[in-house]
């Protein structure tokens, strides 16, 4: 019996992912955050409807598009389209590009079929200590659907875990999602409030609240603090979430160096750039940050490993 | 066809063309009047007990005048027009071709470009090659070219690789005497005398050794010279009595075993009777050659152009069988290369013998149980004795050697290494061995001699942990001081890399045209370790895991170490050791699922018992230990061409008309599918009666009383193994280019049957086209129609149906000795070569760009690892008994553990068994890396890599395969991110 009310959109299954949790895993990209982050790197999952995503590189400009589309939007993914006519999703120009260069992002699956389809590579998530990674977007924006979701995974052995930036009301999250966690991922962007509303869109006290919570009451948390440079990699909100997380009651912390990918994805579909940097943040960086760390006492391990 | 019609070519190259036959007939005179007029060059055409008398005719296909030269009496004269009767018709594509030949390109090349076609005799065009040689060399052989990689003066220097990782967990039950079965704390440089005998196979380059041809030679000279007829078989085992009790006993320097395969120190061994003559025309080149020189003494030049070809060119197996069939067709085409290669021309081993037979008995048993049976058909018995009776000849010598060259000695150490030697000689292989090393200088002796009669081509060493582990154990039996059993058992890890370091001691003769169909391959002497006894219990053993050390210290691309595991019987610990050596090496052993192969055997008819005692042969292939005659590797089949005919009514881009059936241009999917099966069973049925065809032949000229007495079978049947007297017999396919057929198919269907998108003769002027011009539907074709290796219903139905009618149609072949056929599919490196040989097929493949390896999804699937391992395991082994090769490239992350890539390894290669995948093979070398070895190879000397089966030095294969592996889908093992 499912306990459904909303279905979420399912932008991408990534099978074989090795970065996101510990052994051979299957990763769920839901649609839909309630932050907005400068430098999100799944610009494509922010918006909870489906939309559609374009590849420029691949793109032959042949033109299939232009006439395909019903609306006389469509234009080669290497162009811009005009932002005035509304894109419907009707998959016109997806069916008639040759190159697989456009398409829509977002599916919507009944928890069992998703988790048939998350079960196909079981084999594999017994045999290397893996499972299946909830992210997104953010998948607590749907409490009840994602918590059938790992309801029905944990009763099959596979291990869940879920990447969260820990904006959700806590009762939800608690009753129906907190229960069939095997580990949680939480993100801890900002200390300081106000930088957190200008970068991240909102508050951060909801967030750190819940990090403290869900610390006390389950026993695998991993803090992980995305690095971004000149936004989040200051001595200062390094200590000072690492304060948070000892606070807390942890000793362990990752960090996710910064990854320019987004900028592309993020042109790609048409939307502002409200910080920019487009270079791989460099070793020496990364160790910086993470001596600063460890200074406070806390160990540095690896997102993937963990 | 890229070839220009004569129509289009320009004026100048029209008048060249037409004066083309004038030009050759001067050049050709030139050549007469050397050959017949200079002393020093006559005997080229007459020497002694040899005269060269043959008409060689050079014409185009265009038609156009041709030249012909008779050789006869010992002279050379030439004549315009083509021949009256002409031994050997050599047939030019163009003018321009035949020119490009008499300028001096290479006529082997040209016939595998298929720009020059043969008819007849074969070894002529060698001879003329060669002849042609002489005069443009001036009878010079060509200087040595310098090494490719380099390797320090002085073997101390040599660096020892990196050990894994001591074990944390002891496997149970597989493990009695040894404290870390992983050897963490033992390195190469613990083994000196292995590292100077390492050292020394690295730094030698192989030479061509003339004993045995020579031997062979005399010796059928001699017996003609007296009258001397005898039965095949019985003339076989005097010529191998002959080689064997005449040839030299040699022990180097630091042998801990005695005997050689060869008088050099690397030896080519060169089989005349076989593909031996092709050597010719490179017999003043091959030290200059750019791939897999060989050093030629000035006497060996002359021993083989004087002493050993000339008697070859009609009696050589392939010649004499295309002379003595009703029908060459199927053969003649084998000489295109393009729809299939016949082995059988060059050998017939790719098989095992019963070794733990001969060990328990030994050879003076056997001797005496066919002396009992020589009445009931005295030559064939007679033959078991006298090719037994060669072998303790040989070990004799062996042991006569080893007491001349101790009472020189002046070393006490060394000294005691050869009173040993002798006396272990003077016991094994005649009688049972009773300790390790007796054991070992057995198995050595009784595979060197395997050699003086058979090609090494796949001949296998067998499952050496099971069959020496009992030896093993009682060298620590009652052994109980810790420091005592410490030294037995480096003793034995010695001991087992000595005999791998033997098995590295000579090279199979490949002329440069091998080296583009078969680049870098060596003999592929298979190890199998692991699996299940016949009785179903773990065979991994204390042996098994000395067995891995050795391999993971030597690096070494032959004995080709195959290991199987069999899934709930072996220990996991085992199956991470195995990844371990794998990742270490970078590309040895390579993994087979006992649970996956023991049942598609049983499905041919084997017991329980002799299918689990199994041991892949040449590549990947199972053959039952010691009772199953299973040439695995007799044909390699291109599944590509099939598809080029079905697409035009039949006819193949290159090969032009044949008697293929004209499937005329389907107008439904099922009629497509229907005529590729019709052109496809066309290719096998030709395929296998050139294989019938050899294999009667090698009834005739080759019967192999060596191996027959060391089967099972023969001795109780009172037949040879080339007559199917093994217990069990089948012959064994190579299906080449599978996936680009699934994918090609599925683009047909999608495109062309389904969507109505283009007609299949706007498709086939695409392919025509390679796709020039034609971006967009190639786009579609990559990017939107369904891959193999991708979880996709259509090419996964598409693959297995493909599969049950190959696997079905082979099954209803007749066979020469009885038995059936079975395909698998693997590739040795023909997915490159029959590529060269092909056009642009649907799937998107271009033009002459490389089939994929083996059974492996192509890179344009862009399928993840999980999804393409579900996809081949899904295919049912029981249609593939000749087993797979599935190529996995994968790279660690830059800040993985050593333990961390073991346990990924180890959980990708177990989740593919637990599915039922039968085989797979992992490459751990980045594409990056691959890269830097071609920019500079001779950093990379050692860089070992798996092709489709086996596994090469990566700087010594030809660009096209380097070229092949770089392209290959690489799969990260760590985190991308790190």
């Amino acid at each position: 019996m499912t306990r459904v009310r909303e279905t979420p959109w399912v932008v991408d299954l990534k099978r074989n992912s090795l970065d996101d949790g510990p052994g051979i895993r299957t990763v769920v990209f839901f649609k839909g955050c309630p932050l907005r982050c400068a430098w999100c790197q799944n610009p494509e999952t922010v918006s909870p409807l489906p939309v559609l995503q374009r590849t420029g590189e691949s793109c032959l400009s042949c033109g299939a598009c232009v006439t395909a589309c019903p609306r006389g939007r469509a234009r080669p993914a290497r162009e811009p389209e005009p932002k005035e006519i509304d894109c419907t999703r009707c998959g016109s120009c997806v069916e008639a590009c040759p190159s697989g260069s456009r398409r829509i992002a977002g599916e919507q699956l009944a928890p069992e079929v998703l988790e048939q389809r998350l079960l196909r590579d079981q084999v594999f998530y017994r045999r290397s200590g893996g499972g299946v990674t909830l992210s997104g977007g953010e998948p607590t924006l749907f409490t009840e659907y994602v918590g059938e979701l790992a309801r029905r995974l944990r009763a099959r052995d596979v291990h869940v875990l879920i990447e969260t930036c820990g904006q959700f009301e806590w009762g939800a999250f608690s009753e129906h999602l907190l229960p069939h966690l095997s580990t949680i991922y939480f993100d801890l962007k900002l200390a300081d409030a106000q930088r957190h509303r200008q970068w991240v869109g909102r508050d951060n006290t909801t967030i750190h609240e819940n990090f403290r919570k869900v610390a006390r009451v389950h026993a695998d948390v991993l803090p992980r603090i995305p690095l971004v440079p000149g936004l989040t990699d200051d001595e200062d909100n390094l200590r000072a979430l690492a304060e948070l997380v000892l606070s807390a009651g942890l000793r362990r912390v990752a960090l996710l160096p910064y990854n320019p990918l987004w900028v592309n994805k993020r042109r790609a579909l048409g939307l502002e750039l409200p910080y920019a940097h487009t270079e791989w943040m460099p070793k020496a960086e990364v160790e910086r940050c993470e001596a600063a760390l460890t200074r406070t006492g806390l160990a540095v391990v690896s997102g993937a490993a963990a | 066809m890229q070839v220009e019609s004569a129509a289009r070519r320009p004026f100048r190259t029209k008048i060249l063309d037409r004066l083309t036959p004038t030009i050759v007939h001067a050049k050709l005179t030139a050549m007469a009047a050397m050959f017949n007029w200079r002393p020093s060059l006559r005997h080229h055409l007459r020497d002694e007990g040899f005269t060269f008398d043959a008409t060689l005719e050079f014409v185009t296909s265009e038609g156009g005048a041709g030249v012909h030269a008779i050789f006869e009496g010992g002279t050379m004269h030439v004549h315009s027009g083509p021949a009256k009767r002409a031994d050997t018709t050599v047939r030019f594509t163009t003018a321009e071709h035949m020119r490009r030949f008499f300028e001096g390109e290479d006529s082997m090349g040209m016939l595998l470009d298929n720009v020059l076609r043969l008819e007849g005799n074969l070894s002529y065009l060698f001879k003329f090659a060669h002849l042609s040689a002489v005069i443009q060399r001036g009878g010079k052989k060509a200087a040595s070219r310098a090494a490719t990689a380099e390797w320090p003066a002085d073997w101390r220097q040599l660096a020892a690789p990196p050990p894994g990782e001591r074990c944390t967990e002891l496997p149970l039950g597989e493990v009695t005497a040894l404290e870390d079965p992983f050897f963490a704390a033992r390195t190469l440089n613990d083994y000196p005398r292995i590292k100077r005998q390492l050292w020394a196979f690295r730094t030698t380059r192989p030479a061509m050794c003339t004993e045995r041809p020579l031997l062979l030679t005399q010796f059928v000279l001699d017996q003609r010279a007296r009258g001397v007829v005898d039965e095949p078989i019985l003339r076989q085992a005097k010529a191998v009595r002959h080689i064997l009790s005449q040839r030299k006993a040699i022990i180097h320097d630091d042998d801990l075993l005695a005997g050689t395969t060869t008088s050099q120190r690397v030896g080519i061994v060169i089989f005349p009777e076989l593909g031996g003559v092709g050597m010719w025309p490179e017999l003043l080149t091959i030290p200059a050659r750019a791939l897999n020189p060989y050093d030629i003494s000035d006497e060996d030049v002359e021993i083989l152009d004087r002493q050993v070809y000339p008697f070859w060119m009609k009696e050589n197996v392939r010649d004499w069988t295309k002379e003595h069939v009703a029908d060459r067709t199927s053969l003649e085409l084998d000489e295109r290369f393009v729809l299939y290669f016949l082995w059988k021309t060059q050998a017939a081993s790719h098989t095992v013998v019963d070794v733990p037979r001969a060990l328990q008995r030994g050879l003076k048993d056997l001797q005496a149980e066919a002396a009992r049976r020589e009445p009931t058909r005295p030559a064939f018995y007679q033959a078991l004795q006298l090719a037994l009776g060669g072998v303790l000849d040989y070990a004799e010598h062996l042991a006569q050697e080893a007491e001349r060259q101790r009472s020189l000695e002046q070393d006490a150490t060394r000294r005691e290494v050869l009173t040993e030697m002798a006396r272990i000689c003077r016991k094994v292989p005649a009688h049972p061995p009773e300790t390790l090393h007796e054991a070992i200088q057995a198995i050595w002796i009784l595979f060197l001699s395997q050699h003086q009669e058979n090609m090494g081509a796949g001949l296998v060493v067998g499952r050496l942990d099971t069959w020496l582990q009992p030896y093993f154990e009682r060298e620590l039996a009652g052994v109980t001081d810790s420091a005592e059993r410490t030294r037995r058992v480096d003793r034995a890890i010695e001991l087992c890399c000595a005999l791998m370091l033997k098995l590295t001691d000579h090279l199979p003769m490949v002329p440069d045209l091998g080296n583009r169909l078969f680049g870098g391959s060596s003999e592929n002497q298979v190890i199998t370790l692991g699996g299940v006894t016949p009785e179903g219990k773990t065979a991994v053993c204390d042996m098994t895991w000395i067995f891995l050390k050795a391999t993971e210290m030597l690096r070494l691309r032959d004995p080709n170490v195959n290991a199987r595991f069999a899934p709930g019987v072996n220990s996991p610990q085992y199956l991470d050791r195995l990844c371990e050596v794998n990742l270490l090496t970078r590309a040895t052993p390579s993994l087979h699922n006992d649970a996956a192969v023991v049942p598609a055997l049983q499905r041919q008819g084997f017991t329980l018992e002799h299918a689990r005692d199994w041991t892949a042969t040449g590549c990947v292939e199972p053959t039952s230990c010691g009772r199953h005659f299973g040439h695995t590797n007799c044909m390699l089949v291109n599944l590509v061409a099939p598809l080029e005919m079905t697409l035009r009514d039949g006819q193949h881009p290159i090969l032009g008309k044949t008697s293929a059936p004209r499937t005329g241009l389907p107008d439904t999917w099922e009629r497509f599918f229907q005529a590729y099966c019709e052109q496809l069973a066309w290719v096998i049925d030709r395929a296998v009666e050139g294989n019938n065809q050899l294999g009667r032949a090698h009834q005739v000229l080759k019967p192999t009383p060596l191996l027959s007495a060391l089967f099972e079978g023969p001795m109780e049947k009172g037949k040879d193994v080339t007559e199917g007297g093994a217990l069990y017999n089948s012959s064994g396919a190579a299906m080449i280019g599978l996936t680009d057929v699934v994918d090609s198919l599925c683009a047909v269907k999608t495109l062309v049957f389904e969507k109505r998108q283009l007609s299949l003769e706007d498709l086939v002027r695409v392919l025509d086209q390679d796709f020039v011009g034609h971006e967009a539907l190639h786009a579609q074709i990559l990017k939107k129609v369904p891959k193999f290796g991708q979880e996709h219903e259509l090419p996964g139905q598409i693959a297995a149906e493909l599969q049950r009618f190959v696997f079905e149609h082979f099954q209803s072949r007749e066979h020469y000795r009885g038995g059936k056929y079975v395909p698998g599919y693997w590739s040795m490196s023909n997915h490159v070569a029959f590529g060269l040989l092909s056009g642009a097929v649907p799937s998107g493949r271009l033009r002459g760009k490389p089939f994929t390896p083996g059974l492996t999804p192509s890179a344009l699937a862009r399928a993840s690892l999980t999804e393409q391992i579900h996809t081949v395991a899904a295919l049912s082994a029981e249609h593939m008994p000749n087993n797979i090769a599935f190529n996995v490239k994968v790279v660690p992350g830059a800040d993985d553990t050593h333990a961390r890539v073991v346990e990924r390894m180890a959980a990708y290669a177990g989740s593919y068994f637990e599915l039922g995948g039968m085989q797979m093979q992992f490459n751990v070398t980045s594409t990056q890396t691959l890269k830097d070895a071609m920019a500079h190879p001779e950093k990379y000397g050692d860089l070992l890599v798996r092709i489709s089966g086996y596994n090469a030095y990566f700087v010594e294969l030809n660009r096209d395969i380097q070229l092949e592996l770089v392209e290959r889908a690489e799969h990260n093992l760590g985190d991308a991110r790190a």
